[in-house]
């Protein structure tokens, strides 16, 4: 799956219009927990979380995380973005809840893998 | 792998960690990361290390009155990572490494630190972990092996 594909299929809004979307992913990984998320998140993983601070992007690039996507509509301040866009790191915005973000990223993700 | 330095090297780098300041948190990390490129380009290996560098960061800069130094050592095959800070020290060492317990600052807390599985983390992610402290401070070590075939580069 492509975050072009939560953006088409969720109206999940892309908040570094500058970085490309073909990225691809297989999984993903909700906390808020910066350490749960060091330990966890791999490159093939999308990163579910409502931290919306500059930490968050040490730990998608250490990790290299396919993408951040923020919920709840917490939107960042734009110099987070800014920095997200410099280090190559998708963030997407989601309106709902971490809980119906990730059940929405588990259907899909689950869809795809029986559709393969 | 034997745990014995299997080259000698006058590779050594330091970075300075300031105490209390959590917004920088993983900026030293991503630099070491960016650094070891040119040694150990397995992308892999340097997010193992980048993990474990990103929490002894976190610790200096969070339960540290000072903050506290970064050395990395770079072997043939490994990197050594030496943390080291004047103080506090941990009361409680086999608290301070049982995962859940924390003693970090709800401001730290409210920013997604201070599960209390840094150190953890730590371990499970280095092939050799040390760790001393006292009211003067403490001193982590750690040790990532490059143990995988270079020719999968």
């Amino acid at each position: 799956m492509t975050i072009q594909q939560l953006i088409d299929q969720l109206s999940f809004q892309l908040l570094t219009p500058q970085l490309k979307t073909d990225g691809s992913f297989h999984d993903a990984y909700t906390s808020d927990l910066l350490s749960a998320a060091l330990a966890k998140v791999t490159e093939d993983h999308v990163w579910v979380t409502v931290q919306v601070h500059q930490n968050i992007l040490g730990v998608a690039s250490i990790k290299q995380a396919a993408a951040i996507i923020l919920t709840e509509s917490l939107h960042p301040d734009k110099d987070l973005i800014d920095k997200a866009q410099e280090k190559g790191i998708v963030i997407l915005l989601s309106p709902y809840t971490s809980f119906q973000t990730s059940g929405m990223l588990y259907n899909m993700l689950k869809e795809e893998k029986n559709g393969d | 792998m034997e745990n014995t330095l299997s080259n000698s090297t006058d590779k050594v780098f330091l970075y300075e960690v300031i105490g209390a300041q959590f917004d920088t948190i993983g900026s030293k990390a991503l630099a070491v990361k960016k650094m070891l490129h040119d040694y150990f380009p397995k992308s892999d290996y340097l997010r193992r290390l980048g993990v474990c560098v990103f929490e002894a960061e976190a610790n200096l800069a969070i339960h540290t009155v000072h903050g506290g130094s970064i050395e990395v050592m770079v072997f043939s095959d490994r990197v050594r990572i030496t943390a080291k800070d004047d103080g506090p020290g941990m009361k409680d060492m086999k608290k301070a490494l049982t995962p859940g317990f924390s003693t970090a600052p709800e401001t730290a807390r409210q920013l997604g630190f201070g599960g209390g599985v840094g150190l953890n983390n730590i371990k499970r992610f280095a092939d050799y972990f040390y760790i001393e402290s006292s009211k003067k401070g403490t001193t982590l070590v750690f040790e990532v092996w490059n143990d995988d075939d270079p020719t999968t580069h």
